[in-house]
């Protein structure tokens, strides 16, 4: 079923889309990517095929409520997976037994067992496979055109923050004494018009687990070196939904990686009261011969207006051509039979290093990443 | 006026001599052989033990900033000379000494106060300021960088500066548990170098009650030049973003433009003076500050068997205990 020829375009089927549209929406910027079909299984419940069906609307193409129907029926050769996280793997390795390449939203999934299972699945079909990441933001780019020139050595640390300035609900603390604990499920259903609903599915998540593919695809990308060790803190410290479910929504971890290379994160959805942006996202290298202090969400524009909501961000990125990009880059591999960016082994490691941090956080620890 | 003697050599020596007569009322009265700065004293250049000999009416109060393996005896050398203590950096080679060298100077009935140079840093101060003012709510996440060029001199030496970790960690170790009002429940540490006997690189990832974390970040392996400092903290209700990247101006002079940090002047040195000054006017308790710096010297010391073990390490009524 794949396609790998130069100049011809793939055609896509988005299996679920029931957070955010960025990543069928990232995808379609590249001409060789068209979105041919959205499909989901049937027995998905009315909400999600809701949210499927507008977006197949908003691209003007069919809903088909069969997943394995559609990709028979609309001679795909990519899958663009977006469902709730734990129906990650099981829609990627489906796509993956069908012949497809696919493009996954984050988190790989809850488990790194699911995730072991996709790496498989890529690899036994020989299909490739693009975990969505931030790689490909101009100031990224800008880090590793640095590091590449040598400009400041070897690097032997790497230090990201990285902090969303959103809010999730009720704060820590103001849930009414006996309210019953606030059901995971509804509340990212809920939190979808504002798009903060990333960790939206039955299972809940911590930031850790939400986000963390993000810096840690940094971290991963800048040294070249995989994570061996991690010691964290986690706390549910602002907001009551956390609380209530025991995950985290500020964490902080050390990495011991290869090579001697250390690392930190320090990760956290801290409030929209936290910042005047969103968030403060920065990456600090250490080299051998020098190092960088990088402003992830460079370059932008800060606008500033009479009637500004305290819910608008005064600064806009600008420039910058991140979704396309990514899909390039997708394009490039099925054409060379080369390597995705963030590869479904990758991906692997990451959550991997992710559940360390998060057993970590509960031992007090330090925890040999699987 | 205070009459203030430099005993030993430190960055801020220049500064000293340039805010002293502002803050004390009177220039540096006394240096040491080993201070870099010019002294309108006509006393020559002795040892701290010739200067108390010599002329132990010539100053009223030592800004100590020798050798960290030195400092005990110069600290207890003072105390019993009466003069008041001010210690640049970390009160000791460990937390036992600081302790006896505390505990001597309670007994001279002299202020001995840990310098704590960053606690008087305007961009700290405006951090502790916004806490005090209830903007912060609870402390959740401290974060901080400090990277600067390699020592010189006895400070390039473990054996008496006692290391990264002692010589430099205590100063941000410091600065944590200070705005968390508390010392860590938890310490993990990792260190770095081609010399495994002299780490340049350093992260001290600490725990603190209900939740708080803080992981503070220092090298002292950037190439010849400035270093860059940054401190972050993140509150249950406000964050604080403290980053010598947002103080920067741009240079062009042709190439690619330079970034310069804006200078605070003597703004730190100032502050930390006039609160010296204060404490003995006024015969302020600086107990506070020495137990600070006594146990930025036990976290730092569980830093180094953390970084050694690979081991976190817990605080129990014992001081702090590999786990």
């Amino acid at each position: 079923m794949s396609l790998s020829r130069d100049s011809s375009v793939f055609r896509v089927a988005v299996l679920s889309v029931v957070k955010h549209d960025y990543v069928p929406l990232g995808l379609i910027t590249h001409p060789r990517f068209k979105p041919v079909v959205v499909a989901d299984d049937a027995e998905q419940p009315e909400w999600v095929h809701e949210r499927n069906q507008k977006l197949a609307n908003e691209l003007n193409i069919p809903y088909v409520r069969d997943v394995e129907a559609a990709i028979r029926d609309y001679d795909v050769q990519v899958a663009c997976v977006s469902p709730e996280a734990e129906r990650h793997a099981d829609l990627s390795v489906r796509a993956a037994d069908a012949g497809l390449h696919v493009v996954q939203d984050k988190p790989m999934s809850t488990l790194v067992s699911e995730c072991d299972r996709i790496v498989e699945a890529v690899e036994r079909n020989g299909v490739k496979f693009l975990m969505w990441n931030r790689d490909m933001l101009p100031a990224m780019l800008h880090a590793r055109r640095n590091l590449q020139s040598g400009a400041i050595g070897d690097v032997r640390a790497v230090h990201v923050d990285f902090y969303f300035a959103k809010d999730a609900g009720p704060r820590r603390g103001e849930s009414p004494a006996g309210a019953p604990k606030i059901d995971w499920l509804e509340a990212l259903k809920a939190a979808h018009v504002d798009g903060s609903d990333g960790g939206v599915g039955h299972a809940p998540m911590g930031e850790l687990q939400i986000e963390g593919i993000y810096p840690l695809s940094h971290v991963g990308l800048l040294t070249g070196a995989r994570v061996q060790r991690v010691f964290a803190r986690t706390a549910s410290h602002f907001h009551q939904r956390n609380v209530d479910h025991g995950i985290d929504d500020l964490a902080s971890v050390t990495l011991e990686m290869e090579h001697g290379i250390v690392g930190t994160l320090c990760i956290g959805r801290i409030g929209r009261a936290k910042h005047d942006n969103d968030g403060e996202i920065k990456v600090r290298i250490l080299g051998t011969a020098g190092a960088m202090v990088i402003d992830e969400p460079r370059p932008a524009v800060r606008v500033f207006y009479r009637g500004r909501t305290a819910g608008d961000s005064p600064a806009a990125r600008v420039g910058g051509d991140a979704d396309w990009l990514l899909m390039e880059n997708l394009a490039q591999a099925i054409d060379t039979d080369g390597d995705t960016i963030l590869n479904a082994r990758v991906g692997r490691d990451i959550a991997a290093t992710v559940q360390a941090a998060i057993d970590s956080g509960r031992t007090g620890r330090p925890v040999e990443v699987s | 006026m205070t009459r203030l003697a430099l005993v030993g050599s430190g960055p801020d020596d220049e500064a000293y001599a340039r805010i002293a007569p502002r803050a004390c009322g009177a220039p540096i009265a006394a240096v040491t052989d080993g201070a870099e700065v010019a002294s309108n004293s006509a006393i020559a250049r002795p040892t701290f033990g010739e200067l108390l000999d010599t002329h132990p009416d010539a100053f009223d109060a030592a800004i100590i900033q020798t050798p960290t393996d030195e400092r005990a005896s110069h600290i207890e050398a003072a105390a019993t000379a009466g003069k008041h203590v001010l210690v640049k950096g970390p009160l000791g080679r460990s937390a036992g000494a600081a302790r006896e060298m505390a505990e001597a100077c309670a007994n001279a009935d002299i202020v001995l106060m840990s310098g704590q140079i960053d606690r008087y840093r305007p961009e700290v101060s405006a951090v502790r300021a916004s806490m005090d003012a209830g903007q912060m709510g609870q402390p959740g996440l401290v974060r901080s960088h400090r990277w600067q060029s390699p020592p010189t001199g006895w400070r390039l030496d473990p054996d008496r500066s006692g290391g990264i970790f002692i010589h430099e960690l205590t100063r941000d170790i410091d600065i944590a548990a200070w705005l968390f009002d508390g010392p860590p429940d938890t310490v993990f540490a990792v260190a770095r170098g081609s010399d495994p006997d002299r780490p340049d690189a350093a992260v001290v990832h600490l725990g603190f009650p209900d939740g708080g974390m803080a992981v503070l970040d220092v090298t002292t392996a950037l190439p010849q030049g400035e270093g860059y400092w940054s401190l972050q903290l993140i509150g249950a209700d406000g964050a604080v973003y403290a980053d010598d990247q947002h103080n920067m101006q741009l240079l062009y002079a042709g190439g690619s433009p330079a970034a310069r940090l804006t200078s605070s002047g003597d703004a730190t040195v100032l502050s930390q003076l006039e609160a010296f000054v204060s404490a003995m006017n006024s015969g302020a308790d600086t107990s506070g500050s020495v137990a600070a710096g006594v146990l930025a010297l036990e976290v730092a010391e569980a830093a180094v068997a953390s970084a050694a073990s690979g081991r976190s390490a817990g605080r129990t009524e014992d001081g702090y205990v590999l786990v």
